[in-house]
């Protein structure tokens, strides 16, 4: 409507297909390889303040993370801070993509800099277990996923987005017809 | 979507067997999908994955919040909309 107002034509078909135009992620994280340095994680004082962005801007409408079981393994996590044995958990990956939604939600991006959180964001990407690892803890997987949506959402990844929110098909149903 | 499926979130969850805490986090995760799967289907213009009637969940308490579970219920609604609006065109 807006395109037919300023130039008296109906918009092109061609218009309409510009998914995942606005930031190239793949320049930035997904299709290169991973950086050697994992992303410096925030006190837990800018964790708390992140995630508490997130409950109030997201969490009014959608359901994110569990506080009463996300944020006392955080505080766990925090106290045992030389260990870092619990990088490989599901928790982790939840954990890195909340801070990834909190940083985005922060602070302001900048035109043709890459988007604020996608650090945190591309590793959880590649710590992303697989399906069968998914499969064994269905509540917090769904709950990553719903973040990993709404990030690739935000970005103007729609197809990556919509496909995170149907994931997943044949897989599934395989693992499922195992037991 | 599928994975919620699979672990029955669709269905009105038994409180007496899993507990109210575990049932309400799972009625706030299962209506969060369904909030962001009509609205990203509708969006990229394609089918629906599962029919209005096949969802019987009720909606989360939130500790007691009726203006969270109010606001919950106008999205779904509004959800629900987009859902009937898209799979008539």
């Amino acid at each position: 409507m807006t395109y037919e107002n300023l130039y008296q034509a109906p918009l092109p078909t061609g218009a309409l297909l510009f998914d995942g135009k606005a930031y190239n992620l793949k320049r930035d994280c997904l299709g290169g390889t991973l950086s050697t340095q994992p992303p410096v994680l925030p006190t837990l004082d800018y964790a708390l303040y992140l995630i508490n962005t997130v409950n109030f801007r997201c969490g009014q409408l959608f359901h994110l993370h569990d506080p009463d079981s996300f944020i006392p393994r955080m505080h766990a996590f925090y106290a045992e801070q030389l260990d870092r044995s619990d990088t490989s958990s599901l928790w982790y990956v939840h954990f890195l993509l909340i801070l990834a939604l909190g940083k985005a939600l922060v602070m302001p991006g900048s035109p043709g800099k890459p988007p604020n959180g996608i650090d945190f964001f591309c590793q959880a990407i590649h710590l992303l277990p697989d399906v069968e690892i998914l499969c064994r803890e269905p509540i917090e997987s769904t709950e990553i996923l719903c973040c990993i949506a709404i990030f690739y959402h935000s970005l103007d990844f729609r197809h990556s987005a919509y496909n995170y929110v149907r994931l997943h098909t044949n897989e599934h149903s395989a693992v499922m017809t195992v037991f | 979507m599928r994975m919620a499926l699979g672990e029955g979130m669709h269905t009105d969850m038994p409180v007496e067997d899993l507990g109210e805490a575990a049932v309400e986090r799972r009625r706030k995760a299962w209506w969060t999908i369904y909030i962001l799967d009509r609205q990203m289907t509708s969006l990229m213009g394609l089918p629906q994955s599962i029919q209005e009637d096949q969802i019987h969940p009720q909606l989360p308490t939130f500790s007691g919040s009726l203006q969270r579970t109010r606001a919950l219920d106008m999205h779904i609604k509004l959800s629900r909309a987009i859902a009937d609006i898209n799979s008539s065109t």
